[in-house]
């Protein structure tokens, strides 16, 4: 909003070991309006970002930027955006295909709808696999039964013949999650994730993340608006509201002291009860 | 409805030449400047003149005369399909929505089985087995449509059959036939309007068909089907001399179809179940209630 | 197509951690199963509309005013010669009858003989079957080529100069009537430009090249309209399914756009295009008759014209059953189609 409020936006992080640098970005509507406004951040190899804010305030549209897949119409203005030393702005489109998939992975809200209706789940996840990772067609099936085993699902046989339809929305983000992981990447980007999930199914996907993080060194860019999500599973917190960062930081320092009316308005709104205890324990660790 | 469906430029073009189309259906040859059946032995495939605006066929008549007095036939013949088609459909079709799992399954199956005879070799058949006749022809074509109308209606009458005002006036006892006048109809009205727009221009097509083909006319007797037949004999000489008759009709078409989508397009939701047709996605969820 | 799927998925059971005894409820899915049900459901449809146009048709011919008699033997005949052909046609017998050994020759492919030639029907069709398949079917391939390129074009470049005009020019072309089209095809292409013959057939024994070169225009004149309304339905189904999640989460797998495209857009973006195409065989089938009329090609639809402004009744049944059997079989192909590409559909319906 202000313009003071921004220039604490970067995250304290040396600029060159940094695994992903977005630097004063800017994206507009069609109509030129402006729906990310000056975002900066910085997130380490291995690291964990969490960005939290009201829907439009500009979190979805800051981590599509850094998969290059804005909604049509709406377009990166000015600023850049760095992978690995990688001006992802510049990308083609065979370039970007080298990127999605085995650097950068993602997983959204409502995973039934970002697996084809119409083919059954393993085969989707070995497409990947083949088409991408160049496995052959056993080793893709293999491959697939072993990485769905190992993210805690069970009958893995039955589930890969399986349609999008015929499972539950844990199950499916579990499958996406795969999908999202089998490549290997170096970032991982969960945005809303968990928010359509049950409560306990939530905990479990959560834990998922962590797991996957801590096997693969993984950085992981968390998008949630419930505070809870994010102090659990990151290092560092931007707030975000109207396009801008209003609020940078440590996530356990954003959420103990915030700085910004906003965040403080987030936090106190934000059931005390489930977080205040929780926050307690983390700061009384550190 | 009407009115605002009247506001789109396209639609005024076709009200305009619909207009055109009926005011020569009505007067006939009245406005034809020569005699549509005098031939003309010294003037033969002649081009456009003043005195023979569109040229003449092989027997030296003038094609502008024929065009028009052939109007009447094409539009009358298109009109009893439309008119069978909608009093055998679109009743049935209201009531459709009401009926029970068998009859309803029954009337599907029989309105598929209509749709699966291929309308031109159906109505071919029938003219020829009924003594030549292009009335017969247009009855048959009038039956093999009403499975349209009865598709469209029914899709449409079924999204208001379950509305609460309908099982209120049921509950009051009011008697089927007044739920339907009263009730359902104006909410059908707008895809029976959409629906009798597209089949016009279909059994135009299918009537042009006929009477090019030969099937239901005596030969004098103008009709923009046979004159593009009797064209095609002597593209050589007259290459373009298809081109009048095949606008007449062209145009006709258009004109209705344009119509019918902005109708559609003005009546919202309700005409939008005339799109069941276009859509068979739609007319299998439609039936799946 | 999506709405497909969100009812089953926003169900609250979350089997995650179910105990394995409910995870086995859920049978093991096989696209082979859902072909199967959807053959068998095609028929179930099918039989019953086979049985209903048969007596349709069947019934046509009994109760028309044709008579073997008056019209082969003309008027001189005396009531004596009428009721002796009579007999030998079998009209002197009750209509079930009639339609009862009508059906059981018809399974065994025998449709009677034309009241006139005396040729049996079945050699008839058969003679004739070639030039009317070799029609259809080219304008079936045309359709299918032209649309589904067309459509998918227009579809990637959506509100682009190319979309627009692919969309105006179908829209323009679904105007024109078949036997138009193929006229103007004429005059252009074997009058004007005399590239193509004006009409007539040759059978493909005369060599492939001479063969197609009579195909071309009636082919073209016949599947113009269906290519139309497929690149029409294709660019509508197309757009909507780009704009999905999925095509989103396939992009998001760095797969080739090329494949996002083809494999996992084009799926269910073609199903409504599929089912459009079943809805224009029988006017491909029925369509034929004209296009064989502008052509002057020796089809089935040449001789069902012939026989009906003769009143030869066996042979306008045996067509008419023909082409309700041509329209019934394709639309079965159309539905297995969709059910083989679609297994989420058989869910919904």
């Amino acid at each position: 909003m202000s313009a003071d409020a921004s220039i604490g936006a970067t995250v304290p992080a040396t600029a060159n070991t940094d695994l992903v640098q977005v630097e004063d970005l800017w994206i507009a509507a069609p109509d030129g309006r402006d729906l990310v406004a000056g975002v900066s951040f910085g997130l380490a190899r291995g690291g964990s970002l969490g960005i939290v804010g009201e829907s439009g305030s500009g979190k979805t549209l800051t981590t599509r930027a850094l998969l290059g897949l804005l909604p049509h119409g709406i377009s990166v203005t000015s600023g850049s955006v760095g992978f690995d030393g990688l001006d992802l702005r510049t990308l083609r489109r065979k370039e970007w295909e080298q990127v999605r998939g085995s650097r950068i992975g993602a997983v959204f809200q409502d995973p039934a709808s970002y697996l084809n209706p119409s083919i059954a789940v393993g085969k989707q996840l070995t497409e990947v696999l083949r088409v991408r990772g160049g496995l052959t067609r056993s080793a893709a099936r293999e491959r697939a039964a072993e990485l769905l085993e190992s993210l805690g699902l069970h009958r893995v046989d039955l589930v890969l013949t399986q349609y999008p339809h015929e499972l539950s929305g844990g199950m499916l983000q579990r499958v996406l999650l795969a999908i999202a992981i089998c490549l290997g990447p170096e970032l991982l980007i969960a945005d809303e994730a968990t928010t359509a999930l049950d409560v306990t199914v939530q905990a479990d996907v959560l834990d998922l993340f962590d797991t996957v993080r801590a096997r693969a060194g993984l950085a992981l860019v968390l998008v949630s608006h419930d505070l809870a999500v994010v102090a659990r599973s990151t290092e560092n917190l931007l707030v975000m509201r109207n396009g801008e960062v209003v609020e940078s930081g440590p996530t356990t320092q954003v959420l103990a002291n915030p700085q910004h009316p906003y965040t403080q308005l987030l936090v106190e709104h934000h059931d005390a009860y489930s977080l205040a205890g929780y926050l307690e324990k983390e700061t009384a660790d550190v | 409805m009407i009115r605002r469906a009247l506001r789109a430029r396209t639609a005024q073009v076709a009200v305009a030449f619909l207009g055109l189309v009926l005011l020569l259906v009505i007067t006939g040859d009245l406005f034809a400047p020569q005699d549509p059946l005098a031939q003309d032995t010294g003037a033969v495939l002649q081009g456009s003149s003043a005195a023979h605006w569109l040229g003449t066929d092989y027997l030296g008549r003038d094609v502008l005369s024929r065009l028009i007095a052939g109007t009447r036939v094409s539009v009358f013949a298109a009109l009893t399909a439309v008119v069978i088609g909608a009093v055998l459909g679109i009743v049935p079709g209201m009531l459709s929505a009401f009926s029970g799992k068998v009859a309803t399954w029954t009337s599907l199956r029989v309105a598929d089985a209509f749709l699966a005879l291929p309308f031109i070799i159906f109505a071919i058949a029938v003219a020829g087995l009924f003594g030549n006749g292009l009335f017969q022809a247009m009855v048959a074509v009038g039956i093999l449509i009403a499975p349209v109308y009865f598709r469209i209606i029914r899709a449409a009458a079924l999204s208001h059959a379950g509305a609460q005002y309908v099982e209120a006036a049921t509950l009051l006892g009011a008697p089927w036939w007044h739920v339907l006048a009263v009730h359902i109809w104006p909410k059908v009205l707008p895809a029976v309007v959409v629906t009798t727009a597209n089949l016009a221009a279909g059994g135009l097509l299918v009537v042009s068909s006929l009477t090019f083909l030969g099937i239901g006319i005596q030969p004098p007797e103008p009709t923009w089907g046979g004159m593009l037949a009797s064209d095609l004999g002597y593209l050589t000489q007259r290459p373009f001399g298809p081109v009048a008759p095949a606008l007449a009709i062209m145009g006709t078409v258009a004109a209705l179809n344009l119509l019918a989508d902005a109708i559609r397009d003005a009546s919202g939701d309700a005409g939008r179940a005339a799109e069941a047709l276009r859509n068979p996605l739609k007319r299998e969820v439609a039936d799946v209630r | 197509m999506t709405a497909v799927a969100t009812p089953e998925v926003q169900a609250p059971a979350e089997e995650v951690l179910a105990p394995l005894d409910e995870v086995a409820d859920l049978a093991p899915h096989s696209p082979a199963r859902g072909v199967l049900i959807a053959l068998g459901k095609g028929l179930a449809i099918a039989v019953p509309v086979l049985f209903l146009t048969t007596l349709i048709t069947f019934a046509l011919g009994a109760f028309s005013d044709q008579d073997p008699a008056a019209a082969v033997l003309g008027e001189v005949a005396t009531p004596a010669d009428v009721e002796r052909m009579r007999h030998e046609f079998g009209l002197d017998r009750p209509f079930y009858s009639q339609y009862g050994s009508w059906v059981w020759n018809a399974l065994h492919g025998d449709l009677g003989s034309s009241w006139f030639t005396n040729i049996p029907v079945a050699d008839s069709i058969v003679e004739r079957l070639p030039v009317s398949l070799s029609v259809a079917g080219l304008a079936l391939a045309i359709a299918l080529v032209l649309g589904a390129g067309g459509g998918i074009v227009a579809a990637l470049n959506r509100g682009r100069f190319v979309d627009r005009a692919i969309t105006a020019v179908s829209a323009a072309i679904t105007t024109v009537p078949a036997f138009v089209a193929g006229i103007g095809l004429i005059i252009v292409f074997a009058v004007l430009i005399p590239v193509f013959p004006t009409g007539g057939y040759v059978p493909i024994s005369a060599g492939i090249g001479l063969w197609a070169s009579f195909l071309v225009l009636p082919a073209f004149a016949l599947g113009l309209d269906a290519s139309a309304d497929l690149a029409r339905q294709l660019r509508t189904g197309l757009v909507g399914s780009l704009d999905e999640n999925y095509v989103l989460g396939a992009q998001v797998r760095g797969l080739p756009w090329r494949r996002v495209v083809l494999v996992h857009a084009l799926r269910n973006g073609a199903a409504p295009a599929i089912a459009v195409v079943g809805l224009h065989i029988p006017r491909l089938v029925g369509g034929a008759v004209i296009t064989e009329a502008v052509f002057q090609m020796p089809g089935i639809g040449q001789l069902t014209r012939d026989a009906a402004l003769r009143g030869d009744v066996p042979v306008i049944q045996g067509a008419l059953l023909v082409a309700v059997l041509l329209v019934l079989v394709s639309s079965l192909v159309v539905n297995v189609v969709l059910a083989r590409l679609l297994p989420a559909s058989g869910r919904a319906a």
